[in-house]
């Protein structure tokens, strides 16, 4: 009976080639780029890639060689990596997130977002009525080191002068102004999203704050009369910074409803899921704050007209709206839906 | 959770995947195969960090050298370049390289680790950049604390307090089975070892030990010195086997005595030779050629058992 050639021998006598094929193809593709192979090689891979795990599966159910074993599922492995590791090409993913997967995770996490937004906007209001009616609110509102001055007890002329003579260098030193404004605001937001994590408590403290603060600072320049005025210097670069602020937020409250209330998946899969989506909105306020920033670094420091202020701060608010609510083609069915 | 350990019922024969160790996770791919993965372990994924933190810290120098010697000419475009290098180093470094590098940032390929998707399905760019926008939460606002832990403006009670919860975002890895970082949670990703295995050569069938790949020696003629009978085979399992072919795969010289000890022990378990097979001269008694061909008859039988359903186990498996 020794001279009977084994079936696990004879299976790996006929398979063996293609394993090596295939061993060499990754080889390639661990040192070089997809480029590396010719197209020939290239419609093999998904072959040999097949055939390697039907090869596994049939060496789990008739061969008892253990390296065998192991070398098949080491080479599946590599192969899967290959076949289905993140596409590379960087570009044509930056299109496809700008022009359809970033308004649709904000949309897809339309609550969350519109909470967002609504606690910047309530803190805000609830701010303005407090300052109006007892500046000293103000002071409790605004920390110290935000106001430099702009206090209700200062002038009207001083408060105007922060709106038009800005607190920066003229001329070329805009350019850091605008790029240290995009970091700094950046940086808020991806704090926003990621604290999300925490049940979201420290995102809805946040983008209170946040809100307060911009109610009190509108008060104070209301009670000066200057409410025009304070409304156009914010809406230039306001509508694109608090609304990025918002949605980050959002994002973070995406990732507290899947903590929090997981529903029928587990909480784990609930928060893999929401946490993709929510990191597409954060991706994209990170481009929302680059606009932001050169809005506010350049385009607050040149224009002083109120009309001109007012239209660029408008437009830009009805070009976010549009292009949120735009209609959008139907997700790619890709099987991506998170059920673990 | 869909990597826990999969029992021996249940599935079809055909995708039945050895049973999983501790540091061993299954992922089935789109095409239903369950594939098993290693997991990283938490030291390997610190220092892949840290090395790419080095990295990080390098580019940084240079290019703040770089800058500097430029400075005097263009100072303004300096301040900018530096400003939105270090944002774009910070935030954009772990992601980019994973896209890049199909899942591994320089450190991670370094240690010989992956990102992989935690269900198998494609690992997507979103995902990426979700568990490396975390970084943010777990290493870099709490980093940023402790340095500036003075200028916080909190008393030492609150710094304490922060410190504590933040540093449970940070050792979040220490508290799962599966090592877990906050940003793999929320990413649904699993950073594993690489896999890498040789295909070594089939010792049922070769004869004798020779390392020749298969494809050139199926053709020699088995080793006859050495047969058993049925009831000889059946003593043993998979676990057994498996066991002894670790033993056959060590081409160290010492290994000689533990193959004579192997092979008496195994020789007075299955009562060889018996009567048929007449006795054997201990001189001329090669306990390594006896031990091979026990290994592939053995292997043969277990094998043929197999194909008709029944995976005996271990020698105690009498089902």
């Amino acid at each position: 009976m020794e001279n009977v050639v084994l079936k696990s021998t004879q299976f790996r006598r006929e398979r063996e080639p293609s394993w090596r094929e295939l061993e060499v193809l990754l080889e390639k593709l661990r040192k070089g780029s997809p480029r590396s192979l010719t197209p020939h090689e290239l419609t093999r891979l998904p072959t040999l890639y097949r055939g390697a795990l039907s090869s596994l599966s049939v060496a789990r159910s008739i061969s008892l060689d253990q390296s065998l074993l192991a070398y098949l599922e080491s080479l599946a492995n590599r192969a899967y990596f290959q076949i289905y590791g993140p596409r590379a090409s960087f570009a044509s993913v930056a299109i496809g997130f700008l022009r359809h997967s970033f308004p649709r995770a904000v949309r897809t996490l339309g609550r969350p977002v519109l909470l967002g937004i609504g606690l910047t906007a309530v803190a805000a209001i609830a701010a303005y009525f407090l300052c109006r009616a007892n500046p000293e609110w103000y002071y409790t509102l605004m920390p110290g080191a935000m106001a430099e001055g702009r206090v209700p007890t200062a002038s009207t002329e001083e408060l105007r002068k922060y709106l038009y003579e800005n607190e920066t260098p003229p001329g070329d030193m805009l350019s850091v102004f605008a790029s240290w404004l995009f970091v700094h605001n950046a940086g808020i937001g991806i704090i926003c999203f990621t604290l999300g994590f925490a049940f979201g408590l420290p995102t809805a403290l946040l983008l209170i704050q946040n809100g307060l603060m911009l109610g009190a600072f509108i008060a104070l320049y209301a009670s000066h009369g200057l409410g025009a005025e304070i409304g156009g210097w914010l809406a230039v670069h306001g509508t694109t910074e608090l609304l990025a602020v918002a949605l980050c937020g959002g994002a973070g409250f995406g990732l507290a409803r899947a903590i929090l209330f997981p529903g029928a998946q587990s909480r784990l899969a609930a928060l893999a899921r929401a946490g993709r989506v929510a990191g597409q909105i954060a991706l994209g306020c990170i481009i929302m704050f680059v606009i932001a920033g050169a809005l506010e670094g350049y385009a607050r420091q040149l224009v002083v007209e109120l009309w001109a202020r007012y239209a660029i701060g408008g437009l830009m608010l009805v070009f976010w709206a549009m292009y949120f609510l735009q209609p959008l083609p139907p997700a790619a069915a890709d099987g991506d839906d998170g059920d673990d | 959770m869909a990597m826990t350990a999969t029992t021996e019922t249940g599935r079809p024969a055909g995708s039945v995947a050895p049973p999983l160790g501790k540091r061993h996770r299954q992922i089935v791919t789109p095409e239903g195969v369950p594939l098993t993965v290693e997991l990283a372990d938490r030291g390997s994924r610190a220092a892949a960090f840290a090395l790419d933190v080095v990295f990080i810290i390098l580019v940084l120098v240079i290019g703040g050298i770089a800058l500097a010697l430029l400075g005097g000419l263009i100072h303004v475009w300096a301040l900018v370049i530096g400003i939105l290098g270090f944002f774009l180093l910070r935030v954009f470094y772990f992601p980019y390289a994973e896209l890049r590098l199909r899942g591994a940032t320089p450190g991670k390929r370094l240690l010989g680790l992956r990102v992989i998707d935690r269900n198998g399905r494609p690992l997507k760019p979103e995902a990426i950049v979700v568990r490396n926008l975390m970084r943010e939460v777990e290493v870099f606002i709490p980093v940023t604390l402790l340095i500036f832990a003075g200028a916080t403006g909190f008393g030492d009670i609150a710094n304490v307090l922060l410190t504590v919860w933040l540093g449970i975002f940070t050792l979040m890895p220490l508290f799962n089975r599966d090592g877990l970082r906050v940003g793999d949670m929320v990413a649904g990703t699993l950073v594993i070892m690489a896999p890498k295995a040789a295909l070594l050569p089939d010792l049922a069938g070769a004869s004798g030990r020779s390392r020749v790949p298969l494809t050139v020696q199926h053709d020699a003629p088995r080793e006859a010195r050495y047969r058993f009978t049925p009831a000889q085979l059946d003593f043993y399992g998979v676990y057994e086997l498996q066991t002894l072919e670790a033993v056959l795969r060590r081409a160290d010289a010492d290994n000689l005595q533990a193959r004579q000890e192997i092979a008496r022990r195994i020789r007075a378990k299955i009562g060889w030779p018996d009567a048929s097979q007449g006795t054997v001269e201990e001189r001329g008694f090669d306990a390594t050629a006896f031990l091979e061909a026990f290994y592939a008859a053995q292997r043969a039988q277990l094998e043929r058992r197999m194909l008709f359903g029944k995976r005996r186990r271990d020698k105690h498996d009498r089902s």
